[in-house]
């Protein structure tokens, strides 16, 4: 009688037990990554905040402006950490198996979809006010930072759309799982310092 | 020898100066304008340079204790 065989897939071959300690590659790449954008943002709010100190009368925005949404994008803001927490208890949920996780993976996707939309809204809004790239350095500023944002957000949430077909399969790697946790994270986080910077 | 010690003396006189920029006008953008404005530049020039270093000490210390 021959004993029950075991087989690994391959896929998953390289995230081989290490009581945890060791941190996968595409990880610390991500971190890595993470860092350069975190620069990249940190350069243009530098930016931001020095035109914004020194524009004419001290007045922001510049007078004939539209205003920006503050209300409504706090209210974008809550939904956005409501998808940071929800891919956070994903995470924990995903020791006791992706079955269990997945939920919590689709709900995280979804909040994401749900704030970039409700961010278009808010730009076709912030258009037909006459708030452009060329109407002001108001304009530029607001579409370049939120719009690099966005193009983040979008980016990740593919990325998080991706692996959730693996997940279901039961084929995705964790370390993917958590490169893609921590990009993210990222995209929720760094949000709120937007937020606090451009729109207030 | 003499040259040695010629640059080391030209090294510390070019280091001193940067404790007077203003003695040079060295950052036109910084010196003119309203103070507000001159902090505003010197807050994000203090942001901008320990950005990327306390980024990397912080991520080298996670590194070091998630490992030690």
């Amino acid at each position: 009688m021959s004993s029950p065989t075991t087989t690994i897939d391959p896929r998953l071959a390289h995230a081989a037990p290490d009581n945890g300690k060791r941190l996968p590659n595409s990880v610390l790449a991500m971190i890595i990554f993470v860092v350069a954008e975190v620069m990249f943002f940190a350069a243009l709010m530098s930016a931001h905040t020095i035109a914004r100190a020194t524009v004419p009368g001290g007045v922001w925005p510049p007078a004939g402006q539209p205003r920006l949404p503050v209300e409504r994008t706090a209210f974008n803001t809550a939904i956005l950490l409501l998808s940071g927490v929800l891919l956070f208890v994903a995470n924990r949920r995903s020791r006791a198996g992706y079955e269990k996780a997945r939920p919590y993976l689709a709900g995280a996707i979804a909040t994401g979809i749900a704030f970039v939309l409700l961010q278009g809204v808010e730009w076709v809004a912030l258009l037909r006010e006459g708030l452009t790239m060329t109407s002001s350095a108001h304009g530029a500023f607001f579409y370049l930072i939120v719009g690099a944002h966005a193009l983040h957000a979008v980016v990740a949430i593919a990325v998080l759309t991706a692996i959730y077909f693996p997940m279901r399969r039961g084929t995705l790697a964790p370390s993917t799982f958590a490169a893609t946790q921590v990009f993210w994270y990222f995209v929720v986080l760094l949000w709120p310092v937007i937020y606090l910077r451009v729109y207030l | 020898m003499r040259s040695l010690k010629f640059a080391t003396r030209f090294l510390i006189a070019a280091a001193g100066a940067t404790l007077i920029p203003a003695a040079a006008a060295a950052c036109p953008a910084c010196m003119v304008g309203d103070p507000k404005t001159a902090g505003t530049y010197f807050g994000m020039t203090v942001v901008m340079s320990a950005l990327p270093i306390l980024l990397v000490c912080g991520i080298g210390y996670w590194l070091w204790r998630r490992h030690s």
